[in-house]
């Protein structure tokens, strides 16, 4: 078996986003979504490396498009591409087996807290919280996730507005937020603590390079939440090396930069040390296949403009507050597209 | 599709050769055996090879009724399940031969062998010989390393311990024997914990006089995380461990503490899966991992599709009387079937031959541990050993 093409197409309504079809020799085609700017790099990597080679060795696909990300050779290297052609592979394997993806995984059909993420970027409490409450009562959100700034009398408002929007159907919602603007850690730790005086704040994400280990370690003993590093690396290799146990408490794993392979990896090196991880939005939450087999799972971040009755691109439903997905083959993509088409 | 029922057979085998460590010079030929079958609504039957297993009646209701390519799930269930007491002993055992048998139905549902269903890109993983040789005569000890490097295989690692005379002339020995593969073969040692660590250092800095020593195996207790980096950090071969771990979880503070350079990983830290995940925390640590022996080595599947791992052990001390099986091992590496799942099969006349007929012999493994053991060397007794001991 091998895979015989590796074509690019859009994927509809979100311009930034098309999707790479990877086809074998036996007709399946896998999906995988792939942001523009980096589409060409997909496609060029994938005819290097994975042209006339088995779709199924998915392990050695990701190991070998991972270092040549790593090491050089691709100027201006983008792991978005490596990650989408993993993506499509994991898919294509997924169909190959018969089976939906996350069985494929070895995990049972999902079920995974859902953390409402992108819901009144830089809007006001009233807004905030009227869409908050709304999503509450459509989906049953027990979790959600706002990007804050710097003035901590705003953002006291905001999260207050998040709790009560949230909170109207059931209490002990799990508050999330996600550092916005450049402000150094002084400045953040200050913020979090005032903010920490009115609520219970499970967690706060901040990108790794924003401060380094270091930063993100003396956040995490400074404050009460629980501090997640976002923006790692595609994969597991070297995550750790340096420092050992990082001292910061949650990952967030973005499937859009690690793929499928990448994100379990780094999902089950977490787990050595009972980190527990999060999954950020993906296209289409595709994602939601991969919650099931992370032993070390919190939530799947949700983006709240998937679950918009309009969209057509979304796998997974929120129900009571979980995100649940499909039996379809695959990663679901697919079945979107077909209906696409169709119409 | 679903689980519907389980079948545990044990047995005692009587070896083709006796094995040993220092800590039991004199060797052992009998080894218990389990085979765990899982069985399906749709005849399909995965099995799993390994030890113990007693305690699967109490844990089968966790994945009865269940899909059975839901694997990680039903790891995670099950060790949810064995939380209270912990994921050792004979819980680790069970949990083990449950993931190994449920990856082989899941790989045979999907008809793919074991090793492509794990995403590798061929089922062939490079080898490295390992007699347990510590009861083999110097001429065994040749004879053994020479056949294997006739098959290509260019690494060795040979029991070493209570006499570091013997155990130099020994290494001479297994190093002549690889010749034939590599002008360099790759030495490895293996104390089997026997030694405190600055025994390890004395003994191992003073082999390193003379030999390449590419990794020496369990120098230092394996929870003694900081004795285990001193020796890491005072010889130049690399410290190998974590053989006796259970999971992942015990991996923590072993790595952690920098406490390792090669991670030994097998079946027996909770299966395929315990497997993968030990070897993604090893791997983000920029550390290998290396299989440890199996019977007809069927952790090769597993070994071909991690990211990180070196080389597997072969013991071949003819431990597959029941089995039915049709790897090889070539130009220095196991090479696997494309049989769906493990590969392997039970001759169950065979089986029942064994268990109808126990074998005797001598001692019984595991394997006990030597007086003196992390204190003071108590050397091989008179006709403890067939080898002559130094001067």
């Amino acid at each position: 078996m091998k895979i015989t093409a590796i074509r690019s197409r859009p994927a509809g309504q979100d311009s930034a986003v098309s999707l790479l079809e990877v086809e074998c020799d036996q007709g399946v085609v896998g999906l995988g979504p792939c942001h523009i700017e980096c589409i060409g790099m997909a496609g060029e990597i994938g005819d290097r490396v994975l042209l006339g080679e088995d779709p199924r060795a998915v392990v050695a696909h990701w190991s070998e498009l991972s270092a040549l990300m790593a090491d050089g050779r691709i100027p201006g290297a983008d792991m978005r591409a490596a990650a989408a052609l993993d993506v499509a592979l994991w898919d294509l394997k997924a169909k190959l087996e018969g089976q939906p993806l996350w069985r494929s995984l070895g995990g049972s059909r999902p079920r995974s807290l859902a953390c409402i993420a992108g819901v009144g970027e830089a809007a006001g409490p009233d807004r905030i919280e009227r869409e908050f409450a709304s999503l509450a009562s459509a989906h049953g959100l027990t979790a959600g996730m706002i990007e804050i700034g710097r003035d901590p009398g705003t953002e006291i408002a905001r999260v207050e507005a998040m709790r009560e929007g949230l909170g109207r159907l059931r209490s002990g919602a799990a508050i999330l937020l996600k550092v916005r603007e450049p402000i150094s850690r002084s400045e953040a730790t200050a913020l979090i603590r005032a903010i920490e005086e009115h609520q219970d704040v499970f967690g706060i994400e901040v990108a790794l390079d924003t401060w380094g280990r270091d930063g993100l370690r003396k956040l995490s003993e400074q404050i009460l939440a629980a501090v997640s590093a976002s923006s790692l690396a595609g994969g597991a290799q070297g995550l750790f090396a340096t420092d050992g146990h990082p001292g910061f408490d949650m990952l967030t794993i973005d499937p859009a930069v690690s793929g499928v392979s990448g994100s379990l990896q780094i999902a089950e090196a977490a787990y050595g040390y009972e980190i527990p991880v999060m999954l950020a939005p993906s296209f289409a939450n595709n994602a939601i296949h991969m919650t099931s087999a992370m032993p070390n799972l919190v939530c799947i971040q949700i983006d709240a403009r998937a679950l918009d009755a309009d969209t057509d691109w979304n796998v997974a439903q929120v129900e009571d507050g979980c995100a649940v997905s499909g039996n379809e083959p695959g990663n679901g993509l697919s079945s979107i597209l077909e209906g696409l088409d169709r119409r | 599709m679903k689980i519907t029922a389980f079948r545990h057979e044990q047995y005692l085998m009587k070896l083709d050769r006796p094995i040993a460590d220092c800590n039991q010079p004199e060797g052992v030929e009998l080894l218990p055996g389990s085979i765990l079958y899982i069985e399906t609504d749709e005849n399909v039957t995965g099995m799993g090879f390994g030890l113990g297993g007693e305690t699967i009646d109490g844990l089968f209701k966790v994945i009865e009724g269940r899909h059975p390519c839901e694997t990680v799930s039903m790891w995670m269930a099950i060790n949810d399940a064995i939380h209270k007491g912990g994921n050792e002993g004979a819980a680790n055992a069970a949990l083990s031969l449950l993931d190994l048998a449920l990856w082989d139905l899941k790989a045979k549902v999907a008809d793919l062998p074991l090793w492509r269903l794990l995403g590798a890109r061929a089922g062939r993983v490079k080898a490295y010989a390992s007699g347990l040789d510590y009861c083999l005569s110097d001429d065994e000890v040749f004879r053994f390393y020479r056949r294997m490097a006739e098959k290509g295989i260019d690494g060795g690692k040979l029991k070493v311990g209570l006499d570091l005379e013997a155990d130099r002339r020994r290494i001479g020995i297994m190093r002549e024997a690889l010749s034939i593969a590599s002008e360099r073969p790759k030495l490895m040692i293996d104390a089997n914990e026997y030694w405190s660590p600055k025994q390890a250092v004395r003994f191992v800095r003073q082999l390193e006089q003379e030999f390449d020593i590419a990794w020496v195996e369990e120098p230092a207790r394996r929870w003694d995380y900081a004795g285990l980096r001193k020796v890491s950090q005072q010889v130049d071969a690399a410290v190998a461990t974590g053989e006796n771990l259970n999971s992942l979880a015990e991996f923590y503070a072993l790595i952690d503490n920098q406490g390792v350079d090669v991670l030994n990983i097998s079946q027996f830290h909770s299966g395929v899966t315990g497997c993968r995940q030990i070897a993604h925390f090893a791997l983000a640590h920029n550390l290998p991992v290396s299989m440890m022996n199996a019977q007809a080595e069927l952790t090769a599947h597993v070994a071909a599709a991690l990211p990180n791992h070196l080389a597997m052990e072969v013991v071949d001390p003819g431990r597959e009387h029941c089995l039915i099986f049709d790897h090889r091992i070539e130009d220095g590496h196991i090479v696997l079937s494309d049989a769906p799942g493990l590969g392997l099969d039970v001759d169950e006349d065979a089986l029942a031959a064994l268990q109808a007929n126990p074998p005797t012999g001598k001692g019984k493994f595991p394997l006990s541990r030597r007086e003196g053991a992390g204190r003071y060397i108590v050397p091989p007794r008179q006709g403890e050993v067939p080898w002559e001991r130094g001067k």
